[in-house]
């Protein structure tokens, strides 16, 4: 007897369902169920996922949702489970749960009513539900005559071949009884019965997740859940056989899950989306409006347009055309025009750097023409997928403007972003799962801090040793309880978030392809699935990514206009200039895109950029990819001149002599696979994506099968397929598109050669852009002062919020700003500049009644830091610190009213000066910088004396020489390429040095390794092709100073 | 140096926790001990951490907060779990001995004693001399102590905190002495930390030199009254330790007592003596302990065979839902648990200590239903407990108050204390009928032959019958994260065929034992 399981959540009904969608249909498989139906709760965001699964195992995979609705006669609601029929119920469906959801603001449950069911149950099938469902409750509160009751109402909704009476049995007696009434009516009103398990996880182990999430979701201890827990674990996929035993009093209820099954014709494949179309002029097609667009920029771009760019610009244009797409180009063009006409930076990314249609729309900035990219890896007839164009905007309020600006574009329901679905990763899983054991606070801290995310995984980084580290007992049964649940939820949704920039755009609503609901930021919607969801669904769908970067250039352009009084334009940058690259090649790029960390500055010397398309490479370089590939060694031995080029096959050479034989970008292997082995565009990329991120064996294997008998028919010898087989397959997972990486080298070039013409602008600009890049202030502002940039304290005189350029064009200096002060707020910052402004403080007595705004902590923490100094006192004299921290003491309390208005003049205390060192504390205390000479510069005689060098002599040392180094350590990586090494960056008043700390020496010394700020390192001298590492032997503490230097830690 | 100004001494006892765990040890091993790293840890079993620890231990790193593990890698480090009675103990210990040298005590804090000496030089000599006796002494009980004489408790207070050994700060030096103290020796709050950091002071003498008038008007009155501590210039009178609120008597008896009636006349006396004292205080008990100490008998027996020692002393504790006071009601919930629990020999003597609590005073509901006494109500009940035991097999009270517990467990009711409430109309009260079960406590063991999964025969105690019909399974299973309470059960309620008719029963298998039990009868 054929039976579908027509009521199942899984755990996208977060914390409500304990089997992820792909969990759920391996199941289904398992028990050759033929179809199943998903109906999470409020929502269909498990959908996509479930879909992809069952098909390739040919499961049918119905949709449809639990949706919440009120109840009139109780004011309570219930859960009405109801199944998608046809595409009008799919879009009834999605907009019934997007109304209820909007309603109310995020993390809010809302109910729909019956009015409101009733307007969209076109195309919908109803079943009275579980203990949560609309039957049930009826018969609790008010008896089988209310749930009469019920059923006339819902008879009216549904007509009769959409209504469905439905059981479960999971071997309790109050079901029971409750199945017993629902047969009754279902007699009596002529219903159809339906047999469904009400599947809440894929097998009958998951139920203790179940427990463990119930717990999350009610925030109690499994000690404390009592009846809020499953009574048994008989929620699980069974089999048809089984679901007929258990109904074979009833097998009609079984016969029906066959026949509704195959009325659920819907599939999530046709949804029925559709692009918007952009309105053009009268008269105009978009793809006519699209050619003269292109044809306008292209005469702007290329100058001139030569045969190859008109070639180029109408095969892409053709292809557009073929693929109705030209209505999608004028949308993101029109996005790029809205930022040009607002001023705001814009660059496009990713493989739409491949097109030249984009290019000359000025979408991207990179030529694709000039630069010989691959075309297809952008777009292609084959993929029958949408192109993907991400636009790289300034991060923070310009990038908002743009989002508001899509959203009024398209309106309310036309636009939302994609969802950012978060799962439980170990921390979190650690912590949530000790709440829910009832662990104490202070084991749960513990325990997270712990499970450390240190990038590299390296065989000790499990689950035991977490726990062990943290002094708990394994053998213990609720620590073993405890490991199981981390193991078991792991990668299970926990809830939705907001992807940082995707947005989906739709021609007419959006609500009625995917249901929507609020984002936590206001004035946002999101849909209910995540950008790769999105984009198998075949959802077009524009990123707007905020990038620190681009912010900080379109700052160092405005300053460098008010400043220098010259005018930069990023697009017209003059290129290959000498002192920029001399500057790169020097890996003197701290504060740069790209190419500013270590492992970059590593091979900067060895790569010797010389023109933009090496910069190019030295992005995509220093990647996963071309590392775990082995591509990066053998390239910058080729670069040097010290291994020979040689090619895996001489009709390669085209394709690979960019970049010296060595394959380094996506494009280069889709162009091998189309040479050697015959495929076409699309099939490359094809290849690519079977190759990405959720590749299977069987997937590899053909794919090689396929590869090798191209490459058999072009002739090619067994030993180079080989070569070119383990090309493919080791570098797919990793590879950098080569457009993208122009995109990037763009940046890279604009920023070093921002730093090396207008180092005070650009520095300035880094510092109010903050967090971003590689390092911290600290580190950039020395850097900055090495190059000769003189940079001031912050002081309630001259500062305002960002840090800002004093002096004239001859001699600027960096004035730092007050959003550095530890704990002040932004408008109590504002606040005191305002009042500067009306005119200047004559003593602290006149800023605290003046800035009301300002706190005592915050006239504490200004004082600390020496930005109080400048007010003049009674006699004239400059207050010290401590004079300010004294006399701000009377002041940030209540003022009483006799003595309100009275400013009282600032007198010396009888505290004495802070001493150097107290300086330098409060200095990286109060602002994490301090612009005076770096805490080494004070021990460098002693440290002398120890025949202990700086970080320039180190560079001066040859290989193997031993020598000890000492610094302040600002960086700290494990990067999970690296094999468990630690590299660190110590600092001292002369620059960098790069340490390389081996396993070994690591957990000789760990807490030395991990906490200390200042560090002395004895070890040997590695210096080849002028990079220069010291590979630490010991490493021991170094007491220089108290104050808390910043160290950048990836782990 | 006179004496007439010294007034008041106080003991400091440095690591008080790490002292305080080691005092009991033997000496010589106390000696080694204190010479080597020692944390004090305290804490959830699974993430203990460390609540104190001495100075040996800091030098290797070890701080107040890490866990046991951590602090477990120093080298040699000795690591001991907290014991709140043996510091509470420790205390005590410390007070006896200051009270050998004064009447008037104050227990200041944990590990500090302050001791109004005034007009003991002619019993302990000069302050040198008392300073050192105190510190011997204390030594005695296992404790090394800075010992501080001066005009005032608090600079007494401060100089036994700030310097080891013994000191004395003879009056109006006080300034002078305290002035190189570091300035976390005063008690200050973590803003007055903050702020006196930030201002460089570092040392009492910092304090002690700012203008007084601008560091109120900075730090308020409390700065100034630090200052004040700073120059040695706070006086304050000492707040004397209290007797302690005990109420023990104990009777040691001529003959020993083994015949329950006899020891009941002994008891009375003792009750009555409590209730007295109880009385003249307005309190009550709401806890009776009684100890007996009992006749040793040494089972010796020639040959090989080694002693023998009977049981020592016997203990019972009753705790009372409420407080009571009346002598009679509490003599007879004793009598009734001695039935019940017997001491197993005889008596040579007695102590009683009594709890204190408040008196109860509350009136019932004007309109309330009846309810039997509270007094009255816990004799009953004690009568019951004492024919039908204290417990059940699965370790329940059998008698009280049944409260159904929030489980999906079947039969999960723990027994509480019986107490009457105003028996109010409840509103809501289920009005339906329904299914009454008389359960079987324990279960009873059954046999059960299934066929195709079905319960058909059933045999337990008397009942050996066919299943007529059956209903089921119904399945529960629940408490999966505890090992020893996790339980999986198939529950049927089958009609079975009696020679008086049909009963219909619930029975259940324990899947996890797979043994068949009847669970109670349907009524």
């Amino acid at each position: 007897m054929q039976y579908a399981e027509l009521h199942a959540r899984s755990a996208f009904s977060f914390l409500e369902g304990a089997s992820v969608p792909e969990a759920l249909a391996y199941a289904c498989f398992e028990k050759q169920m033929p179809a199943m139906a998903l109906l999470d709760r409020n929502g269909l965001y498990g959908s996509p996922r479930f879909h992809f699964a069952a098909k390739p195992n040919k499961i049918s995979a119905h949709v449809g949702a639990e949706v919440s609705v009120g109840d009139t006669l109780t004011a309570k609601s219930s859960y009405y489970p109801l199944l998608v029929r046809d595409r009008a119920g799919y879009s009834n469906l999605c907009r019934l749960i997007t109304k209820t959801k909007l309603r109310a603001p995020k993390n809010q449950t809302s109910a729909a009513t019956l009015d409101e069911l009733e307007e969209h149950a076109d195309g919908l099938v109803c079943l009275t539900g579980d203990e949560d469902g609309p039957l049930a409750a009826a018969l609790r509160t008010g008896g089988i005559s209310q749930a009469r009751q019920l059923l006339e109402r819902l008879i009216t909704i549904f007509p009769k071949g959409d209504l469905y009476v439905e059981l479960q049995r999971h071997f309790r007696p109050k079901q029971e009884a409750r199945n017993h009434a629902a047969i009754e009516l279902a007699r009596e009103f002529r219903l159809p019965l339906l047999a469904t398990n009400g599947v809440l996880y894929a097998g009958a182990d998951e139920r203790r997740v179940l427990d463990a999430l119930t717990c999350l979701k009610h925030k109690c201890t499994l000690d404390e859940a009592g009846r809020l827990l499953q009574v048994n674990a008989s929620r699980h996929i069974r089999s048809g056989r089984e679901m007929a035993r258990i109904f074979r009093d009833l097998p009609e209820a079984i016969v029906n899950t066959a026949e509704l099954s195959s009325r659920l014709e819907f599939v999530l494949e046709s949804l029925g989306y559709e692009f918007p179309h952009y309105p053009v002029p009268p008269g105009e097609t978009e793809i006519s409006y699209l050619r003269a667009q292109v044809d306008k920029g292209a005469r702007g771009r290329y100058q001139p347009v030569t045969d190859r760019v008109r070639r180029q610009l109408e095969r892409e244009l053709r292809l557009i055309e073929k693929l109705k797409l030209a209505g999608y180009f004028l949308i993101v063009w029109d996005i790029v025009q809205f930022c040009r006409e607002n001023h705001i930076l814009v660059q496009g990314r990713g493989s739409a750097a491949n097109s030249a249609v984009c290019y000359s729309l000025s979408i991207t900035a990179v030529d694709p023409i000039a630069m010989d990219l691959l075309f297809e890896r952008f777009l292609s007839e084959e993929r029958g997928e949408w192109p993907d164009i991400d636009l790289d905007l300034p991060s923070g309020d310009e990038r908002e403007r743009v989002i508001q600006y899509v959203y009024q574009r398209y309106g309310e329901r036309g636009a939302a972003m994609t969802a950012n679905v978060i799962t439980f990763r170990s921390k979190l899983a650690a912590r949530e799962m000790g709440k829910v054991l009832g662990f104490k606070p202070d084991a749960l801290g513990r325990l997270s801090e712990v499970a450390s995310s240190w990038e590299w995984r390296g065989p000790e980084d499990n689950f035991d040793n977490y726990f062990r580290k943290a002094g708990f007992d394994l053998n213990h049964s609720r620590i073993a309880c405890f490991l199981e649940l981390c193991k078991r939820v792991i990668d299970l949704p926990r809830h939705l978030g907001q992807h940082s920039g995707g947005m989906v755009i739709c021609q007419g609503s959006l609500d009625s392809v995917v249901p929507l609901e609020p984002a936590s930021m206001p004035n946002r919607v999101v849909v209910q699935w995540d950008k790769d969801d999105c984009a198998d669904l075949g959802i077009v769908k524009v990123d707007l990514l905020g990038l620190g970067m681009m912010a900080a250039l379109r700052e160092s352009i405005d300053l460098i206009r008010t400043h220098y009084k010259e005018e930069v334009d990023l697009a017209h940058l003059p290129a290959d200039q000498p002192d920029v690259y001399d500057a790169i090649r020097k890996a003197d790029t701290v504060g740069t895109f790209q190419i500013e960390s270590r492992a970059q500055m590593a091979s900067l010397p060895r790569n010797n950029p010389q023109r933009f398309y090496d910069l190019v490479v030295q992005v995509a370089l220093i990647r996963p990819g071309p590392i775990v590939g082995q591509m990066t060694n053998p390239y910058l031995k080729r670069r040097m001149g010290k291994e020979k080029i040689i090619y895996p096959h001489p009709s390669l050479v085209p394709v690979l002599e960019r970049t010296l034989g060595v394959p380094l970008f996506q494009e280069q292997l889709l162009r091998m696979a189309m040479i050697c082995a015959n495929f076409t565009g699309g099939e490359a990329e094809e290849l690519r994506r079977a190759l990405g991120h959720k590749r299977s064996e069987q997937r590899m294997k053909q794919i090689e099968t396929k590869l090798r008998a191209g490459m058999t028919q072009n002739r090619i010898l067994p030993d180079a397929q080989d070569k070119i087989v383990q090309f493919v397959s080791s570098f797919a997972l990793y590879g950098f598109p080569e457009s993208h990486s122009a995109s990037f080298a763009l940046l890279a070039y604009a920023s070093a050669f921002l730093k090396v013409r207008y180092l005070a602008a650009f520095t300035c600009a880094l510092l109010n852009n903050q967090p971003m890049g590689f390092y911290s202030p600290s580190t950039l502002v020395k850097d900055a002062q090495r190059h000769g940039l003189k940079v001031r304290t912050v002081d309630v005189g001259s500062s305002d919020w960002n840090c800002t350029l004093e002096g004239d064009q001859d001699f600027l200096s960096l004035r730092l700003g007050l959003r550095y002060v530890r704990g002040l707020r932004q408008s109590a910052a504002e606040a005191l500049v305002a009042a500067r402004r009306e005119r200047p403080f004559v003593s602290i007595s006149d800023i605290a009644a003046r800035v009301p705004q300002l706190g005592q902590s915050d006239l504490r923490m200004l004082a600390t830091i020496g930005a109080l100094n400048s007010i003049a006192t009674d006699s004239g004299a400059r207050l010290h610190r401590r004079d300010a921290l004294w006399q701000v003491q009377k002041y940030g309390t209540r003022v009483p009213p006799m003595l309100e208005g009275v400013i009282e003049q600032d007198t010396p205390s009888p505290l004495k000066r802070m001493e150097l060192e107290e300086r330098l504390v409060a200095d990286f205390h109060g602002t994490g910088i301090t612009v005076g000479p770096h805490p080494m510069a004070y021990r460098r005689q002693q440290l002398r004396e120890k025949g202990i060098v700086s970080a320039r002599e180190l560079k001066q040392l040859w290989h193997n020489q031993p020598a000890v180094v000492a610094g302040a350590v600002i960086t700290r990586q494990r990067p999970g390429t690296a094999k468990g090494l630690i590299f660190l960056t110590l600092e001292d008043e002369t620059g960098h040095a790069n340490i390389i700390v081996m396993p070994d020496v690591y957990r000789g010394n760990p807490l030395v390794v991990l906490r200390e700020r200042f560090v002395c390192v004895q070890g040997l001298v590695q210096n080849q092709d002028g990079i220069v590492h010291l590979k630490a032997e010991r490493i021991m503490p170094l007491n220089v100073s108290a104050a808390d230097v910043a160290s950048h830690d990836f782990h | 140096m006179g004496l007439t100004q010294m007034l008041f001494v106080c003991i400091v006892v440095p690591y008080f926790s790490v002292q305080a765990s080691l005092r009991c040890e033997p000496e010589q091993k106390r000696i080694v001990w204190s010479s080597r790293p020692v944390a004090i840890f305290d804490g959830p079993e699974s993430l203990p951490r460390v609540v104190a620890c001495n100075e040996q231990a800091q030098l290797q790193g070890v701080a107040v907060g890490s866990t046991k593990t951590q602090a477990g890698q120093c080298t040699g480090i000795l690591l001991r779990k907290r014991d709140p009675k043996q510091e509470e103990a420790t205390q005590t210990a410390l007070v006896d001995s200051a009270l050998a040298f004064s009447p008037r005590i104050e227990s200041t804090a944990q590990g500090i004693v302050t001791l109004d000496v005034e007009g003991t030089e002619r019993i302990f000599g000069p302050p040198q001399k008392l300073t050192r006796a105190l510190a011997e002494h204390t030594a005695r009980i296992g404790l090394d102590v800075s010992v501080s004489a001066a005009a005032n408790p608090d600079t007494a207070l401060l100089a036994a905190k700030g310097f080891g050994g013994t000191t004395v700060i003879p009056a109006g030096s006080e300034a002078t002495f305290l002035a190189h103290l570091p300035i976390d020796v005063l008690p200050l709050t973590p803003a007055q930390t903050e702020i006196l950091d930030s201002w460089g002071i570092r040392r009492f003498k910092d304090l002690a030199l700012l203008p007084p008038v601008p560091l109120v008007e900075r730090l308020g009155q409390s700065g100034l009254h630090l200052q004040r501590l700073a120059r040695g210039e706070i006086s304050r009178t000492l707040v004397p330790v209290d007797p302690p609120l005990q109420f023990v008597e104990t009777l040691e008896l001529e003959d020993s007592v083994a015949d329950l009636e006899s020891l009941a006349f002994v008891l009375n006396r003792l009750l009555e003596q409590i209730s007295l004292r109880l009385l003249s205080r307005s309190l009550a008990t709401d806890e009776l302990r009684l100890k007996l100490d009992l006749e040793v008998f040494e089972d010796r027996e020639l040959g090989t065979r080694p002693v023998k020692r009977s049981q020592q002393t016997f203990e019972r504790t009753l705790r009372l839902p409420v407080s009571i006071q009346d002598t009679k009601v509490l003599l007879k919930l004793l009598q009734l648990d001695l039935v019940q629990h017997g001491p197993g020999g005889a008596v040579k003597a007695v102590t009683l200590e009594a709890r204190p609590a408040r008196q109860r005073h509350t009136q019932g509901g004007l309109f309330a239903a009846l309810a039997p006494e509270p007094e009255r109500l816990e004799v009953t009940l004690a009568r019951i407990r004492g024919v039908v035991g204290d417990t059940d097999s699965q370790g329940r009270g059998r008698v009280g108050a049944a409260e159904v517990l929030n489980s999906n467990r079947p039969d999960d009711f723990r027994m509480n204390a019986f107490v009457a409430h105003d028996l109010k109309d409840t509103p809501g009260q289920s009005t339906r009928p329904s299914v009454v079960m008389s359960m079987f406590r324990p279960h009873l063991a059954a046999r059960v032959r299934c066929e195709s999964g079905r319960p058909v025969h059933v045999s337990f105690a008397e009942v050996n019958s066919p299943v007529i019909c059956a209903a089921g399974p119904w399945m529960t299973s629940g408490n999966w994260w505890k090992k020893d309470e996790e339980w999986r059960r198939e529950e049927w309620d089958v009609a079975l065929q009696l020679s008086d008719g049909v009963g219909l029963y619930r029975i259940f298998r324990e899947l996890r034992q797979n043994t068949w039990f009847v669970e109670g009868l349907y009524d």
